[in-house]
């Protein structure tokens, strides 16, 4: 879920959203820890790229 | 500046935060492909629509660098067209004889009126992409470009991870150009 910072502005989603914070708003199964950390999950998923964007590398 | 802005570099304030949505909005999708909850063909329009969204963030930070390097006033397009002037002898109903000239004509073009293709051009031209980062814009062009179903002719399922993992790779690159 969007988090706001102390202005009041959305910010990105950072490397340490949980994936149960996505399963919870769109009611789906992912089939891992909740508290597993979506940039993670995306690696082990296939999805290089995009994880290490979420973390900044 | 947020400091969990996946695009700090981007120092427009409105376009970075455009920018943060988007991509919040395709790891979600991602997400939701990867859900038991679907079926291959709505996992596969998932991935669709990532991609669609991956092209539009790639579009938007090659126009900022763009933006960075090149003044509005000075994108130019030249057009080259043949103006007849007398038709000398018809050879056939195909081909005839003609008198003309070639006229070149330059028009002033705008940042807002730019596509994809344009951005991909001139980043090149102007040395902001390689090559070989031009060649692979223009397949993320071509895969996006699918949005326009009316125009296809076979039957759009087949979204892979392969597809998108290409995608990604290709914004990382765009995103590590500064």
């Amino acid at each position: 879920m969007r988090t706001k910072n102390s202005k009041g502005q959305f910010v990105a989603k950072r490397f340490d959203t949980k994936v149960g914070t996505i399963e919870k708003k769109y009611g789906i199964e992912l089939g891992v820890r909740s508290d597993k950390k979506l940039g993670n999950f995306l690696e082990e998923k296939g999805y290089k790229s995009l994880a290490q964007m979420l973390k900044g590398a | 500046m947020p400091k969990a802005s996946n695009f700090p570099f981007i120092t427009d304030d409105v376009l970075r935060e455009n920018l943060d949505i988007a991509f919040d909005h395709l790891t979600e999708l991602i997400l939701l492909s990867e859900s038991p909850k679907y079926n291959p063909v709505l996992k596969s329009s998932f991935r669709k629509t990532t991609i669609i969204y991956t092209a539009s963030i790639i579009e938007a930070i090659l126009l900022w660098f763009l933006k960075k390097k090149v003044k509005e006033v000075d994108l130019k397009r030249e057009t080259k067209r043949f103006k007849i002037e007398k038709e000398i002898y018809q050879i056939s109903d195909a081909e005839k004889i003609v008198l003309g000239k070639d006229v070149t004509t330059v028009e002033q073009i705008k940042f807002s009126k730019l596509n994809l293709a344009d951005i991909n051009t001139l980043c090149k031209e102007n040395g902001i992409i390689t090559d070989s980062i031009f060649k692979k814009v223009n397949k993320v062009r071509e895969l996006r470009n699918k949005l326009h179903i009316g125009t296809l002719t076979v039957i759009e399922k087949d979204y892979s991870k392969k597809d998108l993992e290409f995608v990604f790779s290709v914004a990382r690159e765009i995103k590590k150009l500064p």
